[in-house]
């Protein structure tokens, strides 16, 4: 601390200051630029005028994504998504990562246990072997099959037991040694001082459950069914136009709309970025393990 | 992982999406068992499905007789984007559902529905996995495939029974290339749905505004095309003083639909990727021909002078379209609709004018548009289902409330509110001509100024060009394309003139295709770029060579079998 | 001790929904690798369907470009692999370094934007942006003296301007795990590297940097599963013919395969193969770190 006020050090942290905004800046544009698109006339997209700042300033690309029924309904569906996935995600996490983060002579079957899953990350036996279990137990078409068939995400497994192994073992002795089971250290204990961990895991759940859409357009019977992702899918990737008949361009005109889609990228984008900031305290600070391990 | 996990079902997407034609691999001894048992198991069971239907039927072989008891069928379908249902009304229960039922007894029960963009992922899954409804819609590769495996039934003798009069005189109305596109081993497998080839034959996309701008004439000849380029590159047609304008346009495909090059090319006689009658009787492959390589030379030649896009092989066609609807491209071949795609840029700029030109030639020989086959989708009905017939009526029943003497295009086509509840029927098909007949009688009607003639959709396009000429530029697009001097005036003339030359392969994928397409695709699309962004003119000759002799010598051997079997 | 906190049983315990789903969902299917040696009949079903031995691998291995392309895939995903453990570590030490909190915190929220827009949305962009003729970045070459450079059209361009878009898209997202870490670190190890003499660099470099050693390994490991997905859906959507040279990788090839031919024997196989080649360096790079590092990864 003594050497802040060298001229190397106040160099050094300008420089740094500078570069960040810098990259900042440029993660920012596209966003803007997206943004603006969505607040801008399309006719002014239409004629490439649009670029950080909107042009014919309007709202109706918003009016006509949030007036939608399919939009508001397949919100829905990725929010009780979210809301149910969420958790057992991170239940199941919690449940594997801690007597996997175990040594051996606690926990004699923990290699054994720890390559069954890590092997999953790395075979499957793709995607029709995948619909067809699927459909076998029963849940096409329900909610369950977006839960269920991705309930435990091996690689946040593999981090929150890493955390685990670097929590200070005397902490847990101590806890066990007043008589507590194991099933108390793990959530008296080691859950409370993973605290920064588990925050990033439960984002990456939550950006995963809100951001896929693949599952969605095979497993779900219905458009009505779809998660938002997977509508979103089906309304901004480019269709084929080849495939399209003279009566379908009038249609196409209406969603080729690049003003409306760029609404929905935005809209969609917002429950992350208003979730994000509650999750970030967690990890920002590092207040929580400094204060137990100090 | 997540990348990971994304990447492999991406993949697999890939794969599923795209799947097409047959898997059966080089003459696997257990393929032709296993489809030639197959289609006989089929095609017993087809004649005992309609020998059951005439047996219990009590009208046996009415193209719309009612079944009582009610029957349920399953099925899959797409639906479109932007397909609109009545208040409180779905794709299970609307008007067609309940023609269905209350005409024909005929319940239909949707095991799922997609977007039309994903149909083709989720039925490829659903074949895979055996898990098939009775009656679907599949394209030519799948249809193969579900042929080879015998997963589908032969209809022969159904369509023959209980085919009305309007749709045998309706699938049969190209000639019968349709139902022979339908037909493997003499056994008709899949219903053709009946569409236009020539909607998707290039018209040259002219700005007028700027050819009189620059005291140009409407271009005759490919040096016209030539000329008419370079004005619009370097005499600054947009007046603002910088040189900022493109001359011809042209995507990363270089072939497609919007800004694509078939149109040029046929303008020197070259027929790329279609199949085309050579001299001697044979088919040949038109990307190979000695034609084809004189376009490129002269596409090399029009790059080199900047009068394409020097980026153009990034560009994909919505680039394009944002080109031109900045205004800053004037010229381009496309479908007859792309009017559509240049509406956001007339809205911008009142003055832009856009005419639909036919296809100037390098020569005194008229160009003929190359015209690829007109049937991509075909009914089937799977091995198995108890009602076969039950398609064939369905079949009967769409067309003729669509089409037919009993035709109610207020009730079938669109209704009042303006719902396109066509898109409703489970089955459909339309005249080849459907388009060129509604302009001729819009055009009629115009002239007249009397609309009475016309049917509900043309009724439509009438009411739009009539906006439009009251100065409402929301429908500027209707009068360029059915308007007296649209694209469909340019198409007719085509069809009037002969001047066309249509794809002379119209049979399911060969063995040849299924295998080495996906390689010679890229090699093509490779050399190509390569040629026209200024490579040797002699890399052509090295790409037929290569073209031969990695399958694409197979290939004509099999499409000239093919040809020798018609 | 063990006896008298109920053995192992708990742990069992704990372990074995997540046994169960798994199994039924990973393992399962799994069974289906079998197509990888067999030709889809799907009326006979995935086991009823016939043998064809080695030759879907064949298929793969005869493919005319198929060298080409591995070097591809192998370059591209190599390099993605490295910027995607360097640059988020660079930047959670640089956010590290500053002290202003609600700087930190918008540069932290602002450079994971990216990683939520589409590759297809973000092409359209990039196609603009990366223009020789009228895009910002070549503006800005042109602006300090440099040439123009054809970013997507340029073959030996192309490798570097994946890696680096998809760098571009991704550190910020990568960088929450490095920052999660930095938490972990003991700050009396600070003190004492401070009460020692040492500056903040070289604190970051006895300190902060072992501190995040471990994670970093992980990291690296965990991503060497992705040795040959050099990334579909941005390839596919910025490649073109002319860099199909430097750009072709194995899941655009497969990907235009499959549009001829659903030979879904071929794509297990190549499945397969590239789950075997994961496997392996996993594997290795496990044992490895385990005996030189003594630390075990999972």
């Amino acid at each position: 601390m003594n050497n802040d006020a060298s001229w190397e050090r106040r160099t050094f942290v300008a420089l740094n200051y500078f570069l960040m905004a810098l990259v900042a800046l440029a993660c920012l544009l596209p966003i803007v630029n997206v943004l603006a698109i969505s607040l801008s006339s399309s006719a002014a997209v239409g004629s490439g005028q649009v670029k950080l700042w909107p042009v014919g300033f309007n709202l109706k690309s918003y009016e006509f994504v949030l007036g939608k029924p399919e939009f508001g309904r397949a919100f829905t569906v990725s929010l009780l998504r979210v809301a149910v996935g969420v958790p057992v995600n991170m239940l199941l996490t919690i449940l594997v990562a801690y007597p996997l983060s175990k040594e051996r002579k606690d926990f004699r079957f923990r290699g054994p246990y720890a390559w069954y899953f890590v092997v999953t990350i790395l075979f499957s036996g793709g995607l029709i072997p995948w619909y067809m279990t699927i459909k076998m137990t029963g849940i096409v078409d329900t909610f369950w099959a977006l839960i269920l068939p991705g309930a435990v995400p091996v690689m946040n497994v593999i981090l929150l037991l890493n955390f685990f192994k670097s929590l200070p073992d005397e902490i847990e002795e101590a806890g066990l040694m007043d008589g507590a089971g194991r099933w108390q250290a793990l959530w008296r204990i080691a859950v409370p001082l993973s605290a920064p961990a588990i925050a990033t895991l439960t984002l990456f759940c939550i950006v995963n459950h809100w951001n896929s859409w693949f599952e969605g357009l095979i497993l779900m019977n219905r458009p009505e069914h779809y998660p938002l992702q997977s509508y979103l899918q089906t309304v901004i990737v480019n269709r084929d136009m080849s495939l399209l008949s003279a009566a379908d361009v009038a249609k196409w005109s209406l969603i080729s709309d690049r003003t409306s889609r760029a609404a929905q990228v935005i809209v969609a984008l917002l429950p992350v970025l208003l979730v994000y900031p509650f999750l970030q305290k967690y990890f920002a600070e590092g207040i929580v393990m400094g204060s137990v391990k100090g | 992982m997540k990348r990971q996990r994304v990447s492999t079902i991406l993949l697999s997407l890939a794969l599923v999406s795209a799947l097409a034609a047959c898997s059966g691999n080089n003459g696997n001894k257990a393929d032709h068992q296993a489809s030639g048992s197959a289609s006989a198991s089929a095609g017993s069971a087809g004649s005992a499905g309609s020998a059951t239907a005439s047996g219990e039927e009590a009208a046996p072989a009415d193209p719309l007789g009612k079944y009582d008891p009610p029957i349920e069928v399953s099925a899959v379908r797409p639906i479109s984007e932007g397909t609109k249902f009545g208040e409180g009304e779905s794709i299970d229960d609307n008007v067609w559902s309940r023609a269905y039922a209350d005409q024909l007894g005929i319940k239909i029960n949707y095991l799922w529905t997609t977007p039309a963009a994903q149909y083709d992922q989720k039925l490829n899954i659903a074949i895979a996995s055996n898990d098939l409804p009775d009656i679907m819609s599949v394209n030519a590769a799948q249809l193969k495939r579900l042929v080879d495996d015998g997963q589908v039934m032969d209809l022969s003798a159904v369509y023959d029974q209980y085919g009305s009069e309007l749709t045998k005189k309706l699938l049969g109305e190209d000639g019968g290339n349709a139902l022979k596109s339908g037909t493997f081993d003499g056994k008709l497998y899949g219903f053709p749905k009946m569409s236009s080839g020539l909607g998707q034959a290039d018209v040259l996309w002219v700005r007028t505004d700027w050819l009189t701008k620059l005291g140009l004439s409407e271009p005759k000849t490919m040096d016209d095309v030539q000329k008419i380029a370079e004005a619009f590159v370097k005499q600054d047609p947009d007046g603002n003083g910088k040189p900022d304008t493109y001359g011809l346009g042209a995507t990363k495909d270089i072939f497609g639909f919007f800004g694509a090059l078939e149109g040029f090319f046929n303008g020197y006689h070259a027929y790329p990727n279609i199949w085309v009658k050579t001299d001697d009787g044979k088919l040949a492959y038109g990307s190979v021909q000695p034609e084809t390589k004189a376009a490129l030379q002269k596409l090399q030649e029009m790059y080199k002078g900047g009068l394409i896009d020097k980026e153009f092989g990034t560009k994909d066609a919505t680039k394009v379209k944002d080109a031109a609807n900045a205004g800053k491209l004037g010229l381009f071949y496309g479908y007859f609709w792309n009017a559509g795609w240049l509406l956001d840029g007339k809205k911008t700029d009142a003055a832009m004018d856009w005419k639909p030109i036919s296809l100037p030639s390098v020569d005194a020989e008229p160009a003929q548009a190359q015209v690829p086959f007109a049937i991509s989708t075909y009914y089937v009905v799977k091995k198995d289902a108890k009602h076969p017939e039950a398609a064939v009526k369905l079949l009967n029943f769409d067309l003729e409330k669509l089409w037919g003497k009993s035709a109610e295009p207020e009730v079938y086509n669109a209704d009042k509110s303006g719902n396109a509840v066509f898109e409703y029927a489970l089955l459909y098909g339309e005249a080849p001509r459907k388009n060129l007949d509604a302009y001729l009688n819009v055009v009629k009607a115009l002239e007249a100024n009397d609309p009475a003639a016309l049917n509900a959709e043309e009724k439509s396009y009438y009411d739009k060009i009539v906006s439009y000429r009251g100065g409402d530029v929301n429908f500027w697009d209707s009068e360029k394309m059915y308007g007296p001097e649209g694209s469909l005036a340019v198409i007719e003339g085509y069809a009037k003139d002969g001047a066309h030359t249509d794809d002379a392969f119209y049979g399911a994928p060969t063995q040849g295709m299924t295998d080495n397409n996906a390689t010679l695709g890229k090699l093509q699309l490779e050399a190509f770029t390569r040629i026209m962004m200024g490579g040797s003119i002699d890399e052509f000759d090295q790409f037929v060579s290569q073209w031969n002799s990695l399958g694409g010598k197979a290939i004509t051997d099999e499409v000239n079998a093919w040809q020798a079997s018609q | 001790m063990k006896r008298k906190h109920g053995g192992e049983w708990p742990f069992h315990l704990m372990l074995i929904p997540g046994v169960v789903l798994v199994f039924i969902y990973s393992y399962v299917p799994m069974a289906g690798i079998v197509m990888a040696f067999k030709r889809l009949a799907p009326s006979k079903g995935m086991f009823g369907s016939p043998w064809v031995g080695w030759r879907n691998f064949e298929y793969m291995l005869h493919m005319p470009e198929i060298s080409g392309v591995v070097w591809n895939t192998v370059f591209i995903a190599v390099m993605k692999m490295a910027a995607g453990v360097v640059v988020p570590v660079t930047f959670a030490l640089m956010l590290n370094e500053a002290r202003s909190r609600l700087f930190k915190r918008s540069v932290q929220t602002i450079i994971y934007f990216p990683h939520f827009l589409s590759w297809i949305i973000l092409s359209g962009l990039l196609i603009d942006i990366l223009s020789p003729s009228t895009g910002v970045v070549n503006e800005l070459l042109r602006a300090l003296g440099l040439k123009e450079v054809y970013f997507l059209g340029d073959p030996g361009w192309f490798p570097y301007t994946m890696v680096l878009s998809d760098t571009w898209k991704e550190f910020g997202y990568g960088t929450i795990v490095y920052l999660a870490a930095l938490t972990g670190i003991n700050p009396a190890l600070y003190e004492a590297a401070a009460l020692d003499g040492a500056g903040r660099l070289r604190q970051t470099l006895y300190v902060t940097l072992p501190g995040l050693l471990p994670m970093i390994i992980l990291m690296s490991v965990l991503s060497l599963g992705n040795v040959l997905n050099a990334g579909f859906e941005q390839i596919f959507n910025l490649y073109s013919p002319q860099v199909y040279k430097t750009g072709d990788i194995i899941d655009t090839l497969v990907f235009r395969i499959g549009l001829e031919n659903a030979n879904y024997g071929v794509a297990t196989a190549v499945g397969l193969f590239k789950s075997v080649v994961s496997f392996g360096l996993i594997g290795i790079s496990y044992v490895l770190a385990y005996r030189w590092a003594n630390y075990r990864i999972f």
